[in-house]
């Protein structure tokens, strides 16, 4: 399946642009991680500041599933006021 | 008296050339202390009345092109309420009083202190040790006496924030606690009014308004449990980031309150001062 996946602020230096488009193999959101590890370096798992959205929704677990055309952002949390 | 106040008004209102080059009636702010002498009407309400004759008070005539005598009307009348008054804070409330809105309601538990300097707008050297909200109030009063400000120095809790906000057009976060922030939100959606959430980090910062209902902050943060910060607690807080921040914080807010524009509803916007860039991540719309 193709997805899309929407890198915010710094975080897309690890992509090398803002928005990438991937063909996936896997089925859930673990997969989708697992390579970005592989393939970019990218480990979320090990980012403690930063979020999944999925298709706008946030709280994702690592086992929901992907679709056809799935919209995937990461963006860093921030606090300060 | 109401009467005898707009004579006055009208009396003591001048013409001048706008830089479109158009004939403006004006009223200068000599003229507006002088009426509030002379009638004991509060000097908003001057300014009210003489907006409602067609007459500009001549600090808010460079406002005139974009926001309309109509539009001044509305910040005139308009209540809005800054949760914090530090980094964000600040510049949302100079930012708020030069474009005239009626009453800032300024809710602050936290005094200067010398970390603040970098960035704060309202710190300055001899305010280090002053109540936040005290600073932001004098503040005011220089910049626009016929502001109200209603200064609350005080921590936000789930006990008081409903009263803290209550009769406010709109609410503007400018804290730096997660858990405070939903709370706000909560109290905006039980009050019905919308909320404009604003967090920096870094270079980096992000703005977002939530509307009574929306999921908002729920869904970038969760329940907010345990939450201790963000990328902040590693990249600081340098100046420029708030500022940028808080000037799209504002403008959300008269946005809301005149009605106009495209308010960054189910977008957070996300800014990269490094880069240069500015994107917006679509959030869901509903819990």
């Amino acid at each position: 399946m193709r997805i899309t996946v929407q890198t915010v602020s710094d975080l897309r230096h690890h992509f090398g642009g803002r928005e990438i488009s991937i063909e996936l193999t896997g089925a859930t959101v673990k997969d989708l991680l697992d390579y970005l590890k592989r393939t970019y370096g990218y480990d979320f798992l090990a980012e403690e500041h930063t979020m999944l959205f999925l298709n706008g929704k946030g709280g994702i677990r690592d086992l929901e599933e992907l679709h056809e055309g799935d919209h995937v952002a990461l963006v860093p949390i921030m606090a300060a006021g | 008296m109401a009467a005898s106040m707009r004579e006055k008004i009208r009396g003591c209102a001048g013409v001048i050339t706008a830089p479109s080059g158009a004939a403006v009636r004006v009223l200068s702010m000599e003229a507006v202390r002088a009426i509030a002498d002379q009638s004991g009407a509060g000097r908003r309400d001057i300014e009210i009345a003489a907006l409602e004759e067609g007459i500009i008070p001549l600090r808010y005539q460079r406002n005139a092109g974009t926001i309309g005598i109509e539009g001044q009307l509305k910040l005139r009348r308009a209540r809005v309420a800054v949760v914090g008054a530090g980094g964000l804070g600040g510049t949302i409330i100079e930012l708020l009083a030069r474009l005239g809105i009626g009453t800032l309601v300024v809710i602050d538990r936290d005094v200067f202190s010398e970390d603040n300097l970098n960035r704060q707008i309202l710190s300055t050297e001899d305010a280090i040790g002053r109540p936040k909200v005290e600073v932001a109030a004098g503040r005011v009063a220089r910049v626009n006496s016929a502001v109200g400000v209603v200064a609350h120095h005080t921590v936000v809790d789930r006990g008081n924030i409903d009263s803290l906000i209550q009769g406010c057009d709109v609410v503007i976060d400018a804290l730096d606690s997660i858990p405070t922030r939903l709370l706000v939100q909560e109290a905006a959606t039980r009050i019905n009014i919308p909320f404009v959430h604003g967090a920096i980090a870094g270079f980096l910062g992000e703005v977002m308004t939530v509307f009574p209902g929306d999921r908002g902050l729920m869904a970038l943060y969760g329940d907010g449990q345990g939450a201790a910060g963000g990328l902040e607690l590693r990249l600081g807080t340098p100046s420029v980031t708030p500022s940028l921040v808080a000037a799209f914080q504002v403008m959300e807010a008269v946005k809301l309150i005149l009605g106009t524009g495209a308010p960054l509803r189910h977008r957070l916007l996300c800014i990269d001062l490094l880069e240069g860039s500015i994107s917006d991540v679509k959030m869901e719309p509903r819990s």
